[in-house]
């Protein structure tokens, strides 16, 4: 198994299908918390979608991959929201993260979240937020660690 | 008689010797009782006196009880043979039959406690209240992955050694028959690829005793119903979450990254250890026929193995293995529990892991002198394996500081090796004055 060095860079064009089934990974594993997150057949065609538009406007998301040896081992994605009523008026909320399996406990994750740090602070954005399942533990505490709290509750239910 | 005929032979007699006999085990007292006076000693109030050196030094409780010949066989009747969840009372039977085993193999006082627990830590907290009783436990028949979490639990916190033998147990025989498999074929462990057909308690503890016998993990391919198990498999998420012990092999087997359905891994393997589902058409003979040449096969399921021996041999395995003894080169647990146990208990160990599993392993295929390709392993009736098993042990617990007890390896067989033959005296006697009554129905005189 090759030990090579972590790369970290922006999201390209080329990236989209491999950054697409990391992004479905996620879905997945939202699902496997909680089945209101059961994930649809035209998810794959949507995550692609959804990358294409964030790289066609890089004023309003982030986006970066972690690579080794060529292989893309994690992607970020976050987006820049205007805020309305509150102050800072810009929210960086990452709303797509994911690594895979050989790159965790890598600094693969930590290297992405530092790399969006430094672009966040080059642009003045002040408030950074993450969106996650409820019922998903390992994304509380990973944030948790990080500093983050819990700042809105979004409830659900499914109508008969 | 055909295997259908014969198993049913078997179940017609085990439920009329269970209805005459009432249960297989007792407990006889092993000191003499010349009168009631005797109690004053054996009972109050000579007793008090024991007692109060115990609770000055609990671990006199290993010198001055039965403890440090006890052991107690705990399940939850989760995973009972191929029976499924059928619940504590119907486990019994198992329970019984393998007591009896540990007692005539190993000489080993082995209590059936089956429990009824719904979560496993319900299952931890009895059995860590049952330790001041025994000197190790045997856990048996609980279901997956519950039995991971529960074992790794028990063996980090216990202070006597929990064994789960479908996984260790199986694990140790495995090991045993491939390192003879590999002599007969002229294999190095280093440079063996190996491929573990099926994923469940067997296999991953197999997994983890190749790595502590010098395997390369690497070199090691693992695969489930679902095919190879690598780390880009799209139900890795799920395994991390519920299945931690198969995800963690995902990451550390498999380096060449192989992916797809589980026959892939059978090109260019050397050795295939199956646990899988009952064949015989689990495994093709096209698939053997991809692996290395002299390849082994290890076909382990019961009651009918992944492919039957013959077919697995005309695809060009040179060694073949099964769980039956019909067919040579039967890899059973009974060869190692009540040698390991034996081992354990004479060295009151603390605790068992896999580097004295390896030379357990070591020693039973040393056993077998020249070795072939139809005798990899010992047999049951070698009476010699169990306290060379239990003496390899026991020294291993004294080097790794494991022991209560020290004694040299040759004290530590003659001790075994005294204890299972005095015990077999007792059946031998007890049987001959008929105190154990003959089979029912005139069924003493088949042999």
């Amino acid at each position: 198994m090759s030990k090579s060095e972590i790369k970290i860079r922006e999201l390209k064009d080329t990236d989209v299908s491999v950054a697409a089934q990391l992004m479905l990974r996620l879905k997945k594993l939202n699902g496997e918390f909680d089945s209101i997150f059961k994930v649809s057949d035209g998810a794959k065609a949507e995550a692609e979608q959804i990358l294409s538009e964030a790289l066609k406007d890089k004023a309003k998301h982030l986006s970066y991959v972690s690579e080794r040896d060529g292989k893309v081992l994690g992607l970020i994605v976050i987006n820049l929201i205007h805020r309305c009523y509150y102050e800072p008026e810009i929210e960086a909320r990452i709303v797509d993260f994911y690594i895979m399996p050989e790159g965790r406990r890598t600094g693969a994750g930590k290297g992405l979240l530092d790399r969006a740090y430094k672009e966040l602070k080059a642009r003045n954005v002040k408030l950074i937020t993450a969106e996650f399942p409820a019922l998903n533990p390992i994304a509380m505490k990973f944030y948790k660690g990080l500093g983050f709290r819990e700042i809105v509750g979004i409830y659900g239910k499914m109508l008969e | 008689m055909d295997d259908t005929t014969r198993t049913e032979e078997y179940n017609q007699k085990a439920i009329r010797y269970s209805e005459f006999y009432k249960g297989k085990i007792q407990i006889v007292s092993k000191v003499p009782v010349r009168r009631l006076q005797d109690f004053s000693v054996w009972y109050t109030p000579g007793v008090a006196a024991v007692s109060r050196k115990i609770a000055e030094n609990s671990d006199l409780s290993f010198e001055l009880t039965g403890r440090w010949n006890s052991i107690a066989i705990l399940t939850d009747g989760t995973r009972v043979l191929g029976l499924g969840n059928i619940g504590p009372e119907a486990a019994m039977p198992v329970m019984e039959g393998k007591s009896l085993i540990f007692n005539f193999l190993g000489a080993v006082n082995a209590v059936p406690i089956p429990i009824r627990t719904k979560t496993r830590d319900e299952f931890i907290t009895v059995a860590k209240a049952l330790e001041p009783s025994f000197g190790g436990f045997n856990l048996e028949d609980i279901e997956s992955p519950k039995c991971f979490f529960v074992l790794e639990s028990l063996q980090k916190t216990l202070s006597i050694p929990a064994w789960h033998d479908d996984q260790l147990g199986t694990a140790c025989i495995t090991l045993a028959g491939l390192i003879n498999a590999l002599r007969v074929t002229g294999r190095k462990i280093k440079e063996s690829k190996i491929v573990l057909l099926g994923s469940g308690a067997a296999n991953i503890a197999t997994a983890h005793l190749l790595f502590a016998a010098g395997f390369n993990e690497g070199n090691i391919v693992m695969a489930d119903s679902k095919g190879i198990l690598e780390p880009e498999r799209e139900d890795m998420d799920s395994l991390m979450l519920n299945n931690p012990w198969k995800y963690q092999l995902a990451m550390r087997t498999n380096s060449e990254r192989q992916k797809g359905p589980s026959e892939i891994a059978f090109k260019g393997a050397d050795a295939v250890i199956s646990a899988s589902k009952p064949g015989p058409d689990t495994i093709k003979k096209d698939w053997i026929r991809t692996m290395n040449d002299d390849s082994i096969l290890f076909a382990l399921a019961n009651p009918v193995p992944e492919i039957w021996p013959e077919a697995a041999k005309e695809a060009g395995a040179k060694i073949v293995a099964t769980g039956r003894g019909d067919f040579p080169n039967q890899v059973n647990n009974s060869l190692v529990f009540p040698g390991v146990f034996r081992g354990v208990l004479d060295a009151r160990a603390k605790g068992v892991n896999f580097d004295i599993m390896v030379s357990a392993s070591h020693e039973i295929a040393d056993f077998v002198k020249n070795p072939s390709e139809d005798r990899i392993v010992p047999t049951m009736e070698e009476w010699e394996l169990y306290p060379r098993v239990a003496s390899a042990v026991a020294s291993k617990t004294v080097e790794l500081g494991l022991a209560r007890k020290t004694n040299s390896r040759e004290g530590f067989f003659k001790n075994a090796q005294e204890m299972i033959e005095t015990n077999r005296k007792m059946y031998i006697k007890l049987m001959d004055e008929k105190i154990i009554k003959e089979l029912p129905g005139g069924d003493n005189v088949e042999k």
